[in-house]
């Protein structure tokens, strides 16, 4: 796959996983929107995998030296 | 403090809001139908109904009711096993239940994702009322198979953060011992098998259920949650709460029974409308004091669309407000029975769960009985076959003169009583049939 294809995938994921942590802390005291982001995160993480992405952390995509997200050694 | 509702704007919304937001959906309900499913179209068309034709309550009423006949009717035909009735392509059906076809040949249900996600966020508002939280280990007595059961309750468990521990194929004896060994929290079953488990743990393997840590109960399948005596009865045999919910295959999961436990199950409205129809006029009943059949319309369940479906289940509106500040109205004592099994017998209206609210109030009788009407010439006669508890064999007589003087002060009828030997009668692993009519099979 071209490379700014999954820049632009990448870049879309961030947004959607920064959206869910806010969603999330903005929606504190509603369960029905609380449990439902996580498990929206929880697909967030599937994604983030499908990009060869650690996932420990999902709000920080980080660079996997040698994934496809990789820009190099860092 | 952590809010009682699993959705606090829905649940406690004004109930002229709520309405207008049923309106809305209904109307949406019937143009997707409309448009995407050819059957709908067809019962439609032949009403004389468009979808916009529906513009007020006024005429919610002017669409054709569905049931189980018109269900099966529909599903004749391409694609195979759905239909007519489908309103997405079939590569888009995710999950495949059906109903137990009890009266025939089952109907098939599909669902989209989505609307599998719909199923369990439905199950969520059941048990985020009931107290299920993410420190609950949820344990499944059931099979997962083709049957809806409590497949959504498992989802809907897991979304809220539970740990969920499926009992699968283990047999009865064995699920007990699961709970025990991984000290679960909550489970979920038909009245009839979580009495037959209780009865397992106690008198094939020796352990006290009481004893075991299940503090949270949730109910289905058949209306004995919210029969007093069999409530009790799983209450004091479990040492826990133990909460109602209605909900069918076609359906979804419609109502459910909150922790104040008000003697009524919440409508959950804000993706299910109600409707209340008198059995013999077909009038629509809005006010609480009168009871009648259930004619039931799922909102955002697309696939295979529930709009207007005549349930035969027998409700009736509460009067009295929740304490728990949930503006989704109630239905007193749950589902009160259903139309086709609400029978005359020696001219007088006789409901089976009458009859079980007074068989399980008796201590001395075992879990199980069963029921039978039979026609002898022109006599209809009722017998009640029952277990006695080794423990009141020596006080049989007077039992059955109270039990036949219970019976009758309750559902004014004579009953010809049977005791039969413990451990005989029929145990049943999810719903029950205690109630035969073999006036319509001779």
């Amino acid at each position: 796959m071209e490379t700014e294809k999954i820049d632009k995938i990448r870049e879309s994921m961030e947004n959607l996983s920064q959206n869910a942590d806010t969603l999330a802390i903005n929606a504190e005291g509603f369960p029905a929107i609380v449990q439902n982001t996580q498990r929206l995160k929880a697909c967030i993480r599937m994604m983030e995998m499908a990009l060869g992405q650690v996932t420990l952390t999902s709000a920080v995509l980080e660079p996997v030296p040698g994934g496809v997200n990789s820009s190099g050694p860092s | 403090m952590e809010t009682p509702y699993w959705n606090p704007y829905l649940e406690t919304l004004d109930p002229e809001a709520i309405k207008t937001i049923q309106l809305k959906k209904f109307q949406n309900m019937v143009s997707w139908a409309f448009e995407r499913s050819p059957y709908y179209r067809e019962i439609y068309q032949k009403a004389g109904l468009e979808p916009e034709d529906i513009k007020t309550w006024d005429d919610v009423s002017k669409v054709p009711k569905m049931d189980k006949a018109r269900l099966k009717e529909g599903q004749e035909g391409d694609p195979f096993p759905y239909g007519r009735l489908l309103c997405q392509p079939i590569e888009e059906v995710a999950e495949f239940r059906q109903t137990s076809g009890t009266t025939g040949k089952p109907v098939y249900q599909a669902d989209s994702w989505a609307d599998w996600e719909w199923w369990s966020e439905s199950w969520c508002y059941i048990l985020w009322s009931q107290g299920y939280r993410a420190t609950d280990r949820v344990f499944f007595p059931f099979g997962y198979n083709v049957f809806v059961a409590f497949w959504a309750g498992h989802y809907a468990a897991e979304k809220l953060g539970c740990e969920v521990v499926p009992g699968g194929v283990l047999d009865t004896a064995s699920r007990v011992l699961k709970i025990q060994e991984l000290q679960a929290t909550a489970m979920m079953g038909t009245p009839t098998y979580l009495l037959n488990m209780a009865d397992v743990a106690r008198n094939r393997l020796g352990i006290d259920p009481a004893s075991l840590p299940i503090s949270r109960i949730t109910c289905a399948g058949e209306p004995g949650a919210s029969i007093p005596a069999t409530k009790k009865r799983l209450e004091d045999a479990w040492g826990a709460k133990v909460f109602d919910h209605a909900g069918a295959t076609e359906i979804g999961a419609w109502s459910y029974e909150c922790t104040e436990q008000p003697g009524g199950l919440h409508v959950n409205e804000g993706l299910f409308l109600v409707e209340i129809e008198d059995v013999d006029t077909g009038a629509l009943i809005t006010e609480p004091g009168k009871r009648g059949k259930m004619i039931i319309t799922a909102f955002d369940r697309f696939a295979q669309p529930c709009i207007r479906f005549d349930s035969k289940d027998i409700i009736e509106w509460q009067k009295e407000p929740c304490p728990c500040g949930r503006t989704y109205r109630l239905i007193k004592g749950g589902v009160q029975g259903r139309s086709d099994d609400i029978t005359k017998v020696k001219g007088v209206l006789l409901s089976p769960s009458a009859i079980e609210e007074v068989v399980r109030g008796f201590v001395e009788l075992s879990d199980e009985y069963e029921v039978t009407v039979e026609r002898i010439g022109d006599n209809e006669k009722i017998t009640l076959k029952i277990e006695l508890l080794p423990s009141a064999e020596s006080n049989e007589k007077e039992i059955l003169a109270r039990l036949a003087n219970a019976l009758r002060l309750n559902t004014n009828l004579g009953y010809t009583i049977e005791v039969h030997p413990m451990g005989s009668l029929p145990r049943y692993e999810v719903k029950s049939r205690r109630f035969k009519d073999l006036r319509k099979i001779h």
